[in-house]
């Protein structure tokens, strides 16, 4: 994937795809994430994500090409992210443009992810706060129902 | 005909407006290679193509 900016988002992405690619090794997954810029403005910020996030399978790297990325793949200058994938043979089964990187826009990518591979996407990352939200909702009835 | 003019120069402003929002290769195409400085990994701090 090719990205504009470093923020949280891309970091919450990063990781999603590296738990993809780490539980689907024997299927030959990778995936990279390209910020497009000077290295020296996203060397440090990207160290610290792969730290934080403890990925390990996903590299995170610099396009030589800076801003522009590489020529042959035309990004698009107005999108902060953007998605290819591509299969086993590099046909691209995806190009994807997103402005954000919001839980329903990862689950768009990761699904064209999941789907080139042959498993079932991933567990939103919307789905996990709201089942946590639920979690926390019991806990609160539970409190509601007791008497004393 | 101011009319027709303004048509014609939005029928030749649209394709060109139109290039710009390209966003990579399209379905089919084959990925092509590029190169990267890895900044994290086993390869940190070296230049290379994962494609």
């Amino acid at each position: 994937m090719f990205a504009r900016k470093a923020d949280d988002n891309l970091a919450s992405f990063a990781k999603r795809i590296d738990d993809l690619v780490a539980k689907n090794v024997d299927k030959e997954a990778k995936g990279t994430v390209v910020l497009l810029g000077k290295k020296d403005d996203f060397s440090s910020k990207l160290e610290t994500i792969a730290k934080d996030k403890k990925i390990e399978q996903v590299p995170l790297t610099v396009s030589v090409d800076g801003e522009k990325g590489p020529k042959q793949y035309q990004v698009n200058k107005n999108v902060n992210f953007t998605v290819v994938v591509y299969n086993k043979d590099k046909v691209v089964t995806a190009s994807l443009a997103f402005d954000k990187l919001d839980a329903k826009q990862q689950d768009e990518a990761l699904a064209a992810f999941a789907k080139v591979l042959g498993v079932d996407p991933p567990k939103s990352s919307g789905d996990s706060k709201k089942e946590d939200t639920k979690k926390d909702d019991t806990k609160k009835d539970s409190t509601k129902k007791d008497p004393d | 005909m101011k009319l027709a003019r303004l048509a014609l120069a939005l029928a030749l402003v649209a394709p060109l407006a139109l290039a710009d929002e390209k966003k990579g290769p399209t379905v089919g195409d084959t990925a092509p290679t590029f190169d990267v400085n890895d900044v994290t990994g086993p390869n940190k701090g070296k230049a290379l193509c994962y494609v």
